[in-house]
C-alpha cells in the first residue's frame, strides 16, 4: 500500500508499524469521547464509500473494457456485445446476490447510525438527570442546614470537625 | 580582488575556532593573489576585557602579505551586557524555535551596544568600505559584524560559524543574515542549522566553503603521557576544552552508565584539553591540556574519538581524528557533526544517554577491523575536505559569483499561448537563468520578432506550431500527436531536447527521441526576509499542512484523514491553504468543520506570503491527499525540511517518492497512522529530510540554469523549423 525509494526507509517495517499504530484502540478507557465519536464518523464514511464503489461495480457491464484485447472479439462490435450479454446472463444470480448484500450492509449502516444517535440522546438524558439530581441535592442540603450554623469567614481556613458531614467534591457529587 | 576581513580578535597565537579560521583564511586568500586587509580591534582575545586595548592601533603588514588594521575598542557597560548574556545562556533549549524572539528589546539593545565594539572600525567601514570588492565578517555574534555589515551591505559576506544557540535567535542577528550579500558556511550541517533558524531564504545566498584541518602527524615512536601509555591502552578520546558548554558532563554520565553495565570492560575514557577542575571516575582518565606530540599519540592509538558537543559549526577534533583514521562518536542534535558523520559514514551518531551507552558498547565490542574500516571512511572524507587553499578558492568563487555572475547570453523563452503550466515553467526557468547572469525573457509564440543574436528555447506542446530553436523543452509528448518520424529526423543531433519530467522523457524515448530531464526550478529565494506575523501555531501541537489542491471530495478525504489522526494523537492542527481550495472545497471545509466541531483544529491559511511562510515554518508534516501536486507545491516543503506523506501521482513519483512515503490508495486511517509515525519518529524524519535535501537540490535554480547554459554552449544548433504536430 505504501512505497518509497528512500534507501533509508524499510517499507515493510513501516507497514508493520502502521498496523501496530492502528491496533491501538481509540475507544480505550482513557480515550476522549469526542474523538471516539469522530472516529466512528470516519469509520461510517469509509464503509459508505466502499458500498458506493461496490454499487457502481455491481451492475452488468455494457461497454467493453478498453484494456481487454481478445483476438477477433476486440475488433468486432457485434461480438463484443454478444460476449457482454452472455456474461451478464451468466452472472445474473451473482449480481442479485451482490445487490442484496449491499442493501443489507446499507441497512446495517443505517442501524448503526440510529444506535449511535440513540446513545447520544441517552447520554444527553442521563446528563440532564444527573444535573437535576445534583440541583436537588444541593437544594435539600441547604434546606437541612441548621439555622444557627456559624458561617466561616471568607479568609479563614475551613476546619472540618469530626462530626461535620463529609465534603464531597462537586465533580463526583452527582454520581447516581 | 581587494578583500577586507572583519573580525573582533586577530592573531596567529589565538586558539578559538573563529579566530583561527580568520587567520587561516586571510593568509590562504592572500596566497591566491587577492589583496587582503584584516580589520580588527586592539583587544587581545575573547578571554580578555573587551574594553581594554592591548595592541597598538594602526596598520601593519605581515610576511604572508596580509595587511592588518587595528582599531581601538569602545568602553562598555559590562553589567548590562552580562545581564542580557545571562538571560540568553540560561534559556531552555525548548524555547529556541524557528522564528521566536528570545530577548526583549531593552536587553537586546544592551547585548548589542555593550558587546565588543569599535566606533573607529565602523568609521573605517563607512569611509573606506566601498574601496573593497568584498568585506567578509567572521563570526556572527560580535559588535563588528552586528553593527558593521549594514554599512557595506552590498558587498558584505558573513562566515558566521553558527550553531544552534540562543544568540542565533536574536533579532539583530536575524537582521544581519538578512542584510549581508552572501553567507559562507563551514559545513553542510551549519547551513542546515541556519536554514532551520532563518528559513530557506538563506539558502538562496549561501555557499558551503568548507573548513580545512591539517593532519596531525603520528609520533615516530610510541610515547607515554605521564604514567599513561596510549599504545598499550584501549580508550575513547575526548579532545578539546573541558567545559560544560561542550556537553562533557553528558559524555561522562554516559560513560559511567556504560561502565556500570559492563564492569569487566577494559575500555577507558581519556579526557585531554584545558579544564577548570579535574574529572575522575571509574575508567575515566583526565590528562588536562596536552602537548602537540602527546595529542598526536592520543589520536593515533585511540579506539575512537568522542565529540559530545551540540554547539559546533565545524569540529576540528573530528577531522583530526579522521586524519588519524579513527572513527568518531557524535551527538545527533549537533547538525554540523552529525551531518558530517552521516555523509562520511566515519562513526556513530547518538542522541540520548542510552544511545551513547550503546555506542560505547559498540566501540568496545566491535572487531578491530570493523572499527578501522569506519576510521578509513572518515579518512577519505577528511581528504575530500581539502586544504585552506581549496577553501580560499571556493570563497573567492562564491564571492565573485554572488557579486557579479558571469554575463550569460540573451535567451528568449518562446511559450505557447494560453498554457498556464508551461508559462509558469518558462517563467521559473527565466528567473533561474537571469539569476545566473543570463539576459532571459519569456514571449508568446508568434507575438514578437526574436531579438537578434538571442538564443531560443522553444517550449512546445503537441499543438505547438513549428518553431526554430537552439533548445527545445517538450512539455507534452503524447505519441499519438507527435509522429515519431516527423520529430526524430530534424531534432537528432541538432538541438538539445529537454523534458520537464521523467514521464514525458520516457514517452519521448518510446518515439525514439532522447530527451534530458530539466525539472521546473523552485527557488527558496522567495521566502527570504519573511517573518511569520504570529506564533499561534507554535504551541507544541502537531501541525499537518495540506499541500495539494482540493475539490469537495478531496476536502472531505483530507478531513477524514485528519480526524483519524486526531484519534491517534488527541491534539493536532490541520493547516489548509485557502488558495488550494476551489469554491466547493471551501464550502465543504467550512460545513464539515462545523459538523465535526473542529473549529480550533482546522485552520484555513490566508494567501498572504507571510501567512504561508508561517504555515510552512510551523508544520510538522506536509500531507498531500488531494488532487495531483504541482512541482512547486511538492518541492517547496522540501526547502522547509518538511517530510511529506502523499498519495501517488506523476509529480509525487519524482519529488516525494525518492525521499518520503507515498500511499498507493486512499485509506484515511492508514494514512493517518503513517503520518503519525512520520511526525513522531526522529530517525525516520531525519531519513526523509536528509534525502529530501538531495531531491530539492535538483530543483535549485542554479542547477537548472547551469544545465541550460551548458546545453546552449554545446556546438549544436537547429536551424530548421520543426513541426511538432
Amino acid at each position: 500500500m505504501i512505497r518509497s525509494r528512500n534507501p533509508r526507509i524499510d517499507v515493510d517495517e513501516l507497514e508493520r508499524r502502521i498496523d501496530a499504530e492502528l491496533a491501538r484502540d481509540p475507544d480505550a478507557p482513557d480515550g476522549d469521547e469526542r474523538l471516539a465519536r469522530l472516529a466512528a464518523t470516519v469509520h461510517a464514511r469509509a464503509i459508505e464509500a466502499q458500498l458506493t464503489f461496490a454499487e457502481q461495480r455491481s451492475t452488468p457491464r455494457d461497454s467493453w473494457p478498453v484494456d481487454l484485447r481478445i483476438p477477433f472479439v476486440s475488433s468486432s462490435e457485434r461480438l463484443k456485445k454478444a460476449v457482454l450479454s452472455m456474461m451478464s446472463l451468466a452472472f445474473r444470480d451473482q449480481y442479485e446476490a451482490n445487490n442484496a448484500l449491499i442493501r443489507s450492509q446499507r441497512e446495517m449502516l443505517a442501524l448503526v447510525q440510529t444506535l449511535l444517535e440513540r446513545i447520544d440522546s441517552l447520554e444527553a438524558r442521563l446528563e440532564a438527570e444527573r444535573a437535576t439530581t445534583r440541583a436537588q441535592r444541593i437544594a435539600s442540603r441547604e434546606t437541612h442546614a441548621a439555622p444557627n450554623t456559624p458561617t466561616v469567614a471568607a479568609n479563614t481556613p475551613a476546619v472540618v470537625s469530626p462530626s461535620a458531614p463529609p465534603v464531597i467534591p462537586s465533580s463526583v457529587e452527582g454520581q447516581p | 580582488m581587494r578583500l577586507a576581513i572583519v573580525t573582533p580578535w586577530y592573531g596567529r597565537e589565538l586558539i578559538g575556532g573563529a579566530e583561527r579560521l580568520a587567520w587561516e583564511i586571510a593568509h590562504a586568500l592572500a596566497r591566491t593573489g587577492a589583496e587582503v586587509e584584516v580589520l580588527s580591534t586592539c583587544c587581545r582575545s575573547f578571554l580578555d576585557d573587551w574594553a581594554t586595548n592591548y595592541h597598538r592601533s594602526g596598520v601593519s603588514r605581515d610576511a604572508g602579505g596580509v595587511v592588518l588594521h587595528r582599531f581601538p575598542v569602545d568602553s562598555r557597560d559590562r553589567v548590562a551586557f552580562n545581564r542580557a548574556n545571562t538571560v540568553l545562556t540560561t534559556l531552555p533549549r525548548i524555547g529556541l524555535r524557528g522564528d521566536r524572539n528570545v530577548l526583549d528589546a531593552v536587553q537586546t539593545r544592551a547585548f548589542i551596544n555593550e558587546n565588543i565594539n569599535s566606533r573607529a572600525l565602523l568609521a573605517h567601514l563607512r569611509t573606506a568600505g566601498a574601496t573593497y570588492d568584498a568585506v567578509i565578517f567572521v563570526p556572527y555574534l560580535y559588535g563588528p559584524a552586528l553593527s558593521g555589515a549594514a554599512l557595506v551591505a552590498d558587498r558584505a559576506f558573513l562566515i558566521p560559524c553558527l550553531h544552534d544557540e540562543a544568540y542565533a535567535y536574536l533579532e539583530p542577528v536575524r537582521a544581519l543574515f538578512a542584510t549581508v550579500r552572501g553567507v559562507l558556511f563551514n559545513s553542510v550541517g551549519e547551513e542546515e542549522t541556519a536554514t532551520a533558524i532563518y528559513g530557506p531564504g538563506v539558502l538562496a545566498k549561501s555557499r558551503v566553503i568548507g573548513h580545512a584541518v591539517e593532519p596531525v602527524p603520528p609520533p615516530a615512536t610510541p610515547m607515554s603521557i605521564g604514567s599513561f601509555a596510549p599504545h598499550r591502552s584501549r580508550y575513547v578520546l575526548y579532545l578539546g576544552r573541558q567545559d560544560s558548554s561542550k556537553n562533557i558532563d553528558f559524555l561522562i554520565e554516559a560513560f559511567r552508565a556504560f561502565r556500570e553495565r559492563r564492569v569487566a570492560t577494559s575500555l577507558q575514557l581519556v579526557l585531554a584539553g584545558p579544564r577548570s577542575a579535574t574529572r575522575t571516575a571509574d575508567g575515566i582518565l583526565d590528562l588536562g591540556a596536552v602537548s602537540e606530540p602527546a595529542k598526536a599519540a592520543l589520536l593515533t592509538y585511540a579506539r575512537a574519538l568522542a565529540q559530545p558537543s551540540i554547539h559546533e559549526s565545524f569540529s576540528r577534533a573530528l577531522y583530526e581524528s579522521w586524519f588519524a583514521r579513527r572513527p568518531v562518536l557524535v551527538h545527533g542534535e549537533c547538525r554540523a557533526t552529525a551531518r558530517a558523520v552521516e555523509d562520511a559514514g566515519g562513526g556513530w551518531i547518538g542522541t540520548t544517554l542510552e544511545d551513547w551507552v550503546r555506542m560505547f558498547a559498540a566501540v568496545d565490542e566491535s572487531a578491530d577491523d570493523a572499527v578501522d574500516a569506519l576510521g578509513e571512511r572518515g579518512w577519505a572524507a577528511a581528504l575530500d575536505n581539502g586544504a585552506w587553499d581549496v577553501v580560499a578558492r571556493r570563497t573567492l568563487d562564491a564571492i565573485s559569483t554572488r557579486l557579479a555572475p558571469p554575463a550569460g547570453p540573451r535567451i528568449e523563452n518562446i511559450v505557447p499561448l494560453g498554457d498556464a503550466a508551461v508559462g509558469r515553467y518558462a517563467q521559473s526557468l527565466t528567473d533561474a537563468l537571469n539569476a545566473a547572469g543570463a539576459d532571459a525573457a519569456v514571449s508568446i509564440a508568434g507575438s514578437a520578432a526574436t531579438p537578434p543574436g538571442a538564443r531560443i528555447i522553444a517550449h512546445v506542446t503537441a499543438s505547438s506550431p513549428p518553431t526554430p530553436a537552439d533548445l527545445l523543452v517538450a512539455h507534452d509528448a503524447a505519441p499519438a500527436v507527435i509522429p515519431s518520424g516527423a520529430v526524430q529526423a530534424p531534432f537528432e543531433g541538432r538541438a538539445t531536447i529537454f523534458a520537464p519530467n521523467h514521464g514525458v522523457a520516457a514517452t519521448l524515448e518510446e518515439s525514439g527521441i532522447i530527451a534530458r530531464v530539466l525539472p521546473q526550478a523552485v527557488s527558496p529565494a522567495r521566502w527570504a526576509g519573511l517573518r511569520p506575523p504570529h506564533e499561534r501555531w507554535l504551541d507544541g501541537k502537531d501541525n499537518l499542512l495540506s499541500i495539494a489542491p482540493l475539490g469537495a471530495d478531496e476536502a472531505r478525504r483530507l478531513l477524514d484523514t485528519f480526524v483519524a489522526y486526531l484519534a491517534l494523537v488527541r491534539e493536532a492542527r490541520l493547516l489548509i491553504f485557502t488558495a488550494d481550495c476551489d469554491g466547493e472545497a471551501h464550502a465543504t471545509l467550512l460545513h464539515e468543520r462545523e459538523e465535526l466541531d473542529l473549529h480550533n483544529e482546522v485552520v484555513l491559511v490566508a494567501d498572504a506570503m507571510t501567512e504561508r511562510y508561517a504555515a510552512y515554518r510551523a508544520a510538522t508534516v506536509a500531507l498531500a491527499v488531494g488532487r495531483p501536486l504541482s512541482v512547486e507545491s511538492a518541492v517547496t516543503p522540501l526547502w522547509f525540511d518538511l517530510p511529506i506523506v502523499a498519495l501517488g501521482d506523476v509529480t509525487v513519483m519524482e519529488t516525494v517518492e525518492p525521499c518520503g512515503v507515498v500511499a498507493d490508495t486512499f485509506d484515511a486511517r492508514r494514512i493517518a497512522a503513517l503520518t503519525r509515525i512520520v511526525a513522531s519518529d526522529r530517525v525516520l524524519r531525519a531519513a526523509i529530510i536528509g534525502e529530501g535535501r538531495r531531491v530539492r537540490a535538483r530543483y535549485a535554480p542554479g542547477v537548472i540554469a547551469t544545465a541550460v547554459l551548458e546545453a546552449l554552449a554545446e556546438p549544436r544548433r537547429m536551424t530548421e523549423s520543426v513541426d511538432m504536430r
